[in-house]
């Protein structure tokens, strides 16, 4: 290699940008920075074989009235956002886990089919989505079978390879995904026998309440909390309880419900693992990554769009915000340098 | 014409009942003679009794009585440990306990425990006040004056070293079977062990069935205390709070158990518990968690530990101390029953002891076999078994998490491309650890986990199990709703789409 086309690579590198997660956070992000900084090259990583992230899985419709105008299912959503990147010039790296990146925005990630990868960006865009609250951290206790698992693991299973988890199934927490499991599980001849709710009232957007637990005439048990987990194997049963004012459990009022499965619906958390390991200020409440209004981190040239800067009820919002995320970067990209500094 | 069946059990030298610690170390020590070996576990996996909520901790030894087999067995346990881990390759961290007080006049307490210590040969122990306490601990509480220091407690992780221990007797030709619950036991000049799978033949039978000590015991008439458990629930954090202590924090101990400890565990999570409760015999096998446990457990640490964040909590779990009703220690060695050997009852510190317990067991079933003439007395062959477990050592498979610089990880993927697919997140689990997992012998989710760490962390599998379940049932060759957390009716899938499930 010629020293100019040395020289011309590493310039090449300099205004790469890398995108963590090809849910539709990082597609958007992408799209719109390519849309604003043609000359910049950009890389989506991603460990799943698809591009879409969690809308994969999302296979009820109600996404893209606001973005698109029209009714669509989750995999619709994704393949209409991929398609829109497929005019641009931006670079999929797909079955990609990233391991670590730092302040020197820094990247390495790691796949089967090309091993090890370091990227030295000039900017990083966290697009890492959410995970959901685990038996371990809502504290439930009681015995350990199997049968309990989160609403989104459920969904994978049933939506993704027709692998049913349970016949009949509680559910805890009220969110948006453990609403539509309900519906779904029910269409699919699982019997919900349960949705516990500790709040007041259900947490799920109003749309969903009424079209997939009260339509479906799901029993609902507000104020009320889990107090046991029964079941050496399998889930066999759980106890439920209602809550005191002070949150404990009034015992007098326990009861039983018998259940194969149970689903935890309970709230996400954004994922945020590799921004902590960069050292990017998290929301000490909500493990959001902290933005200022050009979507940048603390940290300069680390910006994070999507659920794993606050968690979003609806993705045309999601989507919204991260189409203004990627024009901010393509901005702090191709802002004139002053004495070596952006501006 | 008629025939007459004849069916041919197979026939053993020795069998271990049971496949926890205990039993798998007393394995490994005998697959290094030249005997034939047999080890039954009515469990699914190894590990999967007593030993799977085991906290880890190789103990100084001087929290034991001297004239007890605890206070014998626990500090030449600790020292040959190091020599072990060397062999076997696992990770070992001589981490030091601290036991901490909170008021001047229980100094007193610290000295006796030292006396202790000293009378069973723990080295290294020094008293020390409240300043270095802060300067070695500055997370612990204020309210902290003082400590016994004892530099040679570790820790290790009990389930690698005993699916290593298991890898390596199994390299020296002993056989184990797993899954088989032992029924029922008669002797004539030999042993006649009765599964609900199977029978065997042996010369000698080992019970080492942890929590069910007591019921094989009485399956040959061996007059045994009854063997009452004692729950412990643990709680454990986000490995990111690694580091919030360095070394096991003990407070004075209670009659029941050491107390609650805050225990930095091998693998990076920090351990809070266990409770000691005493359970009524029919419950001894109710591993369930509860709210007062967990509340017990919190204001104990946080008295300890005022830093602690609940909201860090990541797990909960419980486990069963087999203890011997009255008699407060271990049960070792012969029997009435000539050639049924006994190591039950083994509750702390059994981890720490177990390899000088399973050194001593060994010696005395290779006595018991050549003096009673059952077979010629033999020398180890010694070279044979080094290149053996030379060649197993070879094949332990390497941890991606462990992998630090760029050109090592780039090394990994080139020896094995799985090494790239991440399954587990959290804990940085590679699909070639995985499916190295299930050649191991892992069959479900559980025996993947313990042996690799998939599933621990902070998303409790909520990523991973997806995955795991496709590729064991890929490489076990069996249908999805098959794979379980751990056997038995513990299936996470109960029906395909489409499909009828037979």
């Amino acid at each position: 290699m010629s020293k100019k086309a040395q020289l011309l690579k590493r310039q090449a590198h300099k205004g790469h940008v890398s995108i963590i997660g090809a849910g539709p956070a990082g597609l958007i992000a992408a799209l719109h920075i390519k849309k604003n900084a043609p000359s910049t090259k950009v890389t989506v990583i991603d460990r799943e074989i698809f591009v879409g992230g969690i809308l994969n899985q999302c296979i009820h419709p109600g996404f893209g009235l606001l973005e698109f105008g029209q009714e669509l299912t989750g995999p619709e959503y994704a393949a209409k956002v991929s398609a829109l990147c497929r005019d641009f010039e931006i670079e999929f790296l797909t079955e990609t886990s990233v391991l670590s990146i730092n302040k020197k925005l820094e990247v390495v990630a790691l796949s089967p089919k090309y091993g090890a990868k370091k990227f030295q960006s000039k900017a990083i865009v966290l697009c890492t989505g959410c995970r959901e609250r685990s038996r371990g951290a809502l504290h439930i206790p009681g015995d350990r079978p199997s049968g309990i698992m989160t609403a989104g693991l459920a969904q994978k299973f049933i939506n993704i390879d027709g692998l049913v988890p349970g016949s009949r199934v509680a559910i805890l927490g009220s969110g948006d995904i453990g609403a539509i499991m309900a519906r779904r599980l029910t269409l699919q001849g699982v019997e919900v026998a349960a949705v516990i709710e500790i709040k007041k009232s259900l947490s799920a957007r109003p749309r969903n309440v009424i079209q997939c637990i009260v339509d479906f005439q799901i029993p609902i048990y507000l104020e009320h909390t889990i107090t046991k987990i029964v079941g050496r194997e399998r889930l066999e049963k759980i106890k439920v309880a209602k809550i005191l004012s002070d949150g404990r459990a009034d015992f007098s009022t326990e009861f039983e419900i018998s259940c194969d499965t149970l689903l935890l619906s309970v709230g996400l958390i954004p994922e945020n693992e590799l921004a902590e390991m960069a050292g990017v200020a998290l929301d000490a409440k909500s493990n959001g990554v902290i933005v200022d209004e050009k979507f940048m981190s603390s940290i300069p040239g680390i910006f994070a769009c999507g659920n794993a800067m606050k968690i979003y009820d609806l993705v045309d919002h999601l989507s919204e915000d991260s189409k203004k995320a990627g024009e901010s970067v393509a901005a702090y990209l191709t802002a004139p340098l002053v004495e070596g500094k952006q501006v | 014409m008629k025939r007459k069946k004849t069916v041919n059990f197979p026939s053993y030298d020795v069998v271990v009942i049971g496949g926890g610690i205990i039993g798998t170390f007393i394995l490994y020590e005998l697959s290094h003679l030249p005997l034939k070996i047999l080890l039954l576990e009515k469990e699914e996996d190894l590990a999967f009794g007593v030993s799977k909520a085991n906290s880890g901790i190789i103990h100084a030894g001087f929290h034991e009585d001297p004239k007890t087999l605890k206070g014998h067995y626990c500090a030449k346990g600790n020292a040959l440990y190091s020599k072990i881990s060397k062999k076997l390759q696992l990770p070992f961290k001589r981490v030091g306990e601290l036991l901490v007080i909170k008021e001047e006049r229980e100094y007193s307490a610290l000295h006796e425990f030292m006396k202790k210590g000293e009378q069973n040969k723990v080295t290294g122990l020094k008293i020390i006040d409240g300043i270095e306490l802060h300067r070695l601990e500055p997370h612990l509480s204020e309210q902290l004056v003082g400590a016994l220091y004892a530099p040679s407690a570790g820790v290790i992780n009990p389930y690698e070293l005993i699916y290593t221990l298991a890898r390596f007797a199994r390299c020296n030709g002993a056989t184990l079977l797993r899954g088989e619950e032992v029924i029922a036991i008669t002797k004539d000049n030999s042993f006649h062990i009765y599964t609900s799978k199977g029978r065997y033949h042996s010369k000698v039978v080992i019970n080492a069935a942890g929590m069910n000590g007591d019921t094989i015991a009485a399956m040959m008439g061996v007059a045994t205390p009854a063997i009452e458990g004692r729950k412990g629930q643990e709680y454990l954090l986000d490995k990111k709070h690694k580091g919030l202590v360095k070394h096991i924090i003990f407070p004075l101990p209670t009659p029941e158990s050491k107390g609650t400890l805050i225990i930095p565990t091998l693998d990076g999570p920090i351990m809070l518990g266990p409770t000691a409760e005493n359970m009524q015999a029919k419950d001894r096998e109710d591993l369930s968690t509860d709210q007062c446990g967990y509340q017990e457990i919190m204001e104990r640490v946080k008295f300890m530990l005022p830093a602690i964040n609940e909201r860090a909590i990541i797990a909960g779990f419980s486990g069963m101390r087999p203890i011997p009703r009255e008699h407060h220690d271990f049960i070792i060695g012969n029997t009435s029953v000539a050639g049924f050997f006994q190591a039950i009852g083994m509750h702390s510190p059994g981890l720490t002891a177990a390899p000088a317990i399973a050194m001593d067991v060994a010696k005395m079933v290779s006595n018991y076999l050549s003096e009673s003439k059952l077979i010629q007395k033999q020398k180890r062959c010694s070279k044979d078994y080094q290149q053996k477990e030379h060649h197993c050592l070879c094949h332990t498979p390497k941890k991606l998490r462990e992998v630090k610089k760029f050109s090592e990880l780039q090394k990994l993927w080139k020896s094995d491309p799985e090494y790239g697919e991440v399954v587990c997140r959290c804990e940085e689990v590679s699909l070639a650890e995985i499916r190295a997992a299930i050649r191991d012998g892992a069959t479900t989710l559980d025996g993947v986990k313990f042996r690799t760490r998939m599933g621990m962390g902070r998303c409790q599998g909520a990523f991973c199990t997806y995955r795991a379940i496709e590729v064991m049932a890929s490489e076990l060759a069996v249908p999805h709703h098959k794979i379980s957390k751990k056997g038995k009716k513990s299936t996470i899938i109960v029906a395909t789409l489409g499909k009828d499930h037979e």
